[in-house]
């Protein structure tokens, strides 16, 4: 019973998350306003709606709230699967450099194509994903991969593409370019769209759903690479598999929507102190978790002040405190 | 007919390096436990991990059923073999009842979790080691001594004809050696199963030997076996010389009507019989 | 089992999702299809932004955004500060534009770090928005002002030809034009009667001048504002055509290269770095620190000489008569900026307050006021 019930938050959760931003934001729009100008677009009734609020709802807002909900899920799901892939707590979803790939992608292609938006992703996700193959390369060793050896290869391509990173800042157009990747490294969901939604909602869909059904050989990965396959588990293709979904994952979340940390730490830990370690629970508890929280944080940064306030310093700022919060609530929670 | 047989069997981790091991070859029956013996780092456990097929012999093969083990894929072999680690790093809070069911990983596809029946399973093989009580307990909050039990009941939930163990009761204390210990005896005895052990500890193989469980010994040593066979005969001070560098005395003293308590005492070490060192050891 | 049908119900609720998404988007190419065919009703004017974007400004515009701060200061010289509805952050702390126009207190800052929060825009309902060249080449940010039809302008600019065309671009979107022309007049007047007589000046006589922007080591590159007009005021700018290292678009000279560059004259346009320069022992060994010539540039309605400042005329006057005194003997300075700011101001400034002006003293708040 009570399992039917975590389960039936975890599906409603994020939903209601999506759908209470779309009455949120600086544009003062009243409540039966927002639920008239949503019926309205759903139901074909024609209620009389300026086009502004046509558009602040369902163009600014909802795309704005789905696509956070889509990037907030898969940094989570994808940092619990590493944690679990890795044996280690300490790891996040750009353990293999798919952040730091991306950057550079996104800094090349605002310097080469002038920040054409389709250009900017397809750029982002294909460095996210030479990012994961090269470190997958350099931890390769007498044809097998140990665990040690990958987390090692994806510091050192982390580390070059973040060199990469500042080199492509320091050529940049000062005045046209580098503001703009700026500000796609410090991670913002203020220019959703459809369209992105659309785009990188494939990469991300695959990676969750290829994370969801392998979730338990998730647990039996965990157990080491000697122990795992004595248990039967065909080592190549099951490590395989989770790094390929949670790199496309977290690749397909970072190229939209910039470099957001800490939700792909710290919401796996908040699930696993709340539904326990194992993956069966943990991977879709962790989806549910980091759509609302990065629902959520962005609300809040939407109408804490005028000047949106770049999602990198909240993630951080309120998950921080809820974190330390729960840890003393639970007392560490089986850690 | 033999569970598990090693013929001929070479190993060395790269084509030119130097063997680990070189034309090994034994057979274990039914029912029997076969005891690695030997010195740190002499291959023990390289070779449980060619039997496993963590690596894979250059020479010679491992056959399993009368199955070569270097024609079966992972799933296949851990239908044959289980595994029970010398010391298990325990990185998530699982609960214990989770751990055992990951025993039935080969016998569940790729994209799904254990079934309903996969959990009975795992509930009779934590009752076989006696922890069905524990099994909603995050099993890194377990003594050495029960983690390993856990250890031994997720190879039970394999259901394979042979375990394999390395080292299961290092790290343990005096009590839960002697638990494991007769874990494994009653083990043996009641669902016939066939245990590959290495071990630092010469009179666990007497013990097994006074419970009425065929035991083989092999010493391992210079890449090859010293000597094979019961442990009575093996096991004598003139072998622990030769294997380990050390002195020892055979202690027996009658336990009861029927068996023989034996024991291989440690006197001194061969390198290191200076006085002085001695002494100063004694102090 | 619910384990199973879990997977299947968020599979589901996929599908749904992808249909939604997908109908909006099919939406969105459409909308923007269509996008001129609605009544363009409103009378409009058309102007040529600073990258050379011929805009659709209405006719008669009543509220302005202006997201770039300079654009916000030429309005107020334009006598249009009271249509200001939105700036950046730095305005509310221009003592002297709040003076003017007590209505900027109430305007929203819908801007930071070049994003804009379209909401908070939105609220203030503007007929144009003024933005920086950065935003307008942004094709994200530029999204979110076209989905609402806010016209914009680029009025962002790295010489004394750009400031002039941004000026006027304000000023015709506006429906001042001849105000705009008026200012880049004297704009032009003033360089004309500096240049003359610095040409008269020989080369070996030049002033060697090293210009610390904001901060101490930040200097100018010779495609910036304050390149040209350090060149029209007679100085030999120390570290154009330098390499100098960047930083987030700022250029930044290393101690060194200042100590090996010796300049004559040190000019300084932010409050407490002449104190910091002339106090701090590693600058010390420089010729102008030991001739006591650092000087703070004068600070009124912006800062005087500063890249996005307004008062470039003044700057170059000043410039040149702190340089080549004896050569403007018959330049009043203190006079020239009364009447400037009567004229294009419309203001009053009061002798002491004149005096604050030209010693860069108070006319800059500290941050967040909240008066």
């Amino acid at each position: 019973m009570r399992k039917r019930i975590i389960y039936i938050l975890l599906i409603i959760a994020p939903l209601l998350c999506v759908f209470a931003s779309l009455f949120i934001g600086r544009y003062p729009l009243s409540l039966p306003l927002v639920i008239k100008t949503l019926w309205g677009q759903i139901a074909l009734v024609n209620y009389d709606i300026p086009d502004m609020y046509q558009t602040l709802v369902w163009d600014i807002r909802m795309p704005r709230a789905i696509l956070g909900a889509a990037v907030g899920g898969c940094l989570a799901v994808s940092g619990a699967s590493f944690q679990g892939l890795f044996r280690n707590p300490l790891v996040s979803s750009g353990i293999l450099g798919v952040s730091s790939g991306a950057g550079f992608g996104a800094a090349l292609a605002i310097i080469l194509f002038h920040g054409n938006t389709s250009a900017v992703y397809i750029f982002a996700f294909a460095f996210a994903m030479l990012a994961v193959l090269l470190s997958y390369l350099i931890g390769r060793v007498y044809n097998t991969t140990p665990t040690i050896t990958l987390v090692l290869g994806g510091v050192v391509v982390s580390s070059i593409f973040s060199a990469l990173i500042s080199f492509a800042k320091y050529v940049a157009d000062p005045y046209q370019q580098l503001p703009t990747i700026v500000f796609w490294l410090m991670g913002s969901l203020a220019t959703a769209r459809y369209h992105d939604i659309l785009m990188a909602g494939i990469p991300m869909g695959i990676g969750i759903a290829g994370l969801i059904a392998i979730r338990w050989r998730i647990n039996v990965l965990s157990m080491g690479d000697r122990e795992a396959h004595s248990l039967g588990v065909n080592l190549a293709v099951d490590k395989g598999i989770v790094i390929i979904c949670a790199s496309l994952a977290t690749a397909g979340a970072v190229c939209v929507s910039g470099i957001i940390g800490w939700v792909g730490l710290v919401i796996p830990h908040i699930c696993r102190m709340i539904v326990g370690n194992d993956n069966r629970v943990l991977i879709p508890a962790s989806l549910s978790l980091g759509a609302c929280f990065l629902v959520l944080v962005d609300n809040v940064g939407r109408i804490i002040t005028g000047s949106e306030m770049p999602l990198g310093i909240l993630t951080a700022l309120i998950g921080g405190p809820f974190f330390v919060w729960l840890l003393k609530k639970t007392k560490g929670g089986g850690w | 007919m033999s569970v598990l047989q090693v013929a001929n069997a070479s190993f060395s981790y790269e084509r030119q390096s130097e063997k680990i091991f070189e034309d090994i070859s034994f057979e274990v029956g039914q029912g029997e436990i076969f005891c690695l013996l030997g010195p740190n780092g002499c291959g023990k456990s390289t070779l449980l991990d060619n039997i496993l097929g963590v690596n894979h012999l250059q020479q010679g093969e491992i056959r399993v059923m009368g199955r070569d083990t270097r024609t079966l894929k992972a799933g296949q072999i851990a239908r044959y073999i289980a595994y029970v680690p010398q010391s298990h790093e325990r990185t998530f809070p699982y609960q214990v009842i989770d751990i055992v069911k990951m025993g039935r990983a080969a016998y569940t596809g790729r994209f799904s979790s254990p079934s309903a029946k996969d959990k009975e399973i795992a509930k009779e093989a934590l009752d076989l080691v006696g922890l069905r009580h524990l099994r909603h307990r995050p099993y890194t909050q377990l003594s050495g001594g029960e983690g390993q039990l856990v250890m031994i009941a997720r190879a039970l939930a394999q259901k394979t004809p042979v375990i394999v163990m390395d080292e299961p009761t290092a790290h343990l204390d005096f009590k839960h050696e002697m638990v494991v210990m007769e874990t494994i005896v009653k083990l043996v005895k009641t669902t016939d199963l066939t245990v590959v052990m290495a071990t630092h500890f010469p009179n666990h193989t007497f013990y097994l030997e006074n419970n009425g469980i065929k035991t083989t010994v092999a010493l391992m040593h210079n890449k090859h076996f010293l000597e094979v066979g019961n442990p009575t005969k093996v096991l004598n001070e003139h072998n622990m010389r030769t294997l380990y560098n050390v002195n020892t005395k055979l202690m027996t003293c009658p336990l009861d009507t029927s068996t023989v308590l034996k024991q291989l005492v440690p006197v001194s070490t061969l390198n290191g019989t200076k006085e002085e060192e001695r002494n100063a050891y004694v102090r | 089992m619910l384990d199973k049908k879990y997977p299947r119900l968020i599979f589901l609720l996929l599908i749904v999702l992808l249909l939604v998404i997908g109908y909006r988007y099919w939406q969105e190419r459409n909308i923007a299809g269509n996008e001129n065919i609605p009544g363009q009703t409103k009378q409009t004017i058309t102007v040529v932004d600073n990258l050379g974007r011929k805009v659709q400004v209405p006719a008669h515009v009543e509220r302005v955004a202006c997201l770039y701060a300079f654009s916000g200061h030429v309005t107020a010289m334009l006598g249009e500060g009271n249509k200001i509805v939105a700036i950046p952050d730095g305005l509310k702390r221009d003592v002297l534009l709040n003076e003017m126009y007590p209505e900027i207190a109430d305007a929203l800052i819908p801007v930071a770090a070049g994003s804009i929060n379209i909401e908070e825009l939105l609220k203030t309902n503007p007929d144009v928005a003024f933005v920086k060249n950065s935003t307008a080449l942004n094709p994200a940010e530029v999204e979110k002002l076209d989905k609402f039809n806010i016209p914009y302008l680029a009025v962002d600019y790295n010489s004394i030809e750009g400031q002039q065309h941004a000026i006027m671009a304000i000023a015709q979107a506006l429906g001042v034009p001849e105000k705009g022309q008026a200012y880049n007049d004297y704009y032009q007047a003033s360089i004309e009667r500096v240049q003359k007589i610095v040409a008269t000046i020989p080369e070996n006589e030049r002033v060697r001048v090293y210009h610390a922007v904001n901060e101490a080591t930040r200097t100018d590159t010779p495609d910036s504002l304050a390149g040209d007009w350090t060149k029209i005021a007679g100085a030999i700018n120390v570290s154009v055509d330098q390499p100098l290292r960047q930083l987030e678009g700022k250029n930044y000279a290393s101690l060194e290269q200042i100590l090996l560059w010796d300049p004559d004259v040190i000019l300084v346009n932010e409050p407490g770095v002449v104190d910091y320069i002339m106090t701090n022992s590693q600058w010390s060994p420089l010729k102008a620190v030991k001739d006591k010539k650092v000087y703070q540039m004068p600070i009124g309605i912006s800062r005087w000489g500063h890249p996005g400042g307004l008062e470039t005329p003044l700057a170059i006057m000043w410039t040149a008569q702190l340089l080549y005194p004896e050569h403007f003997q018959d330049l009043d300075i203190r006079e020239e900026a009364r009447s400037f700011y009567k004229t294009f101001f419309d203001y009053q400034v009061s002798d002491k307050m004149l005096t604050n002006i030209l010693n860069g003293e108070g006319m800059r708040g500290h941050k967040n006021p909240r008066q």
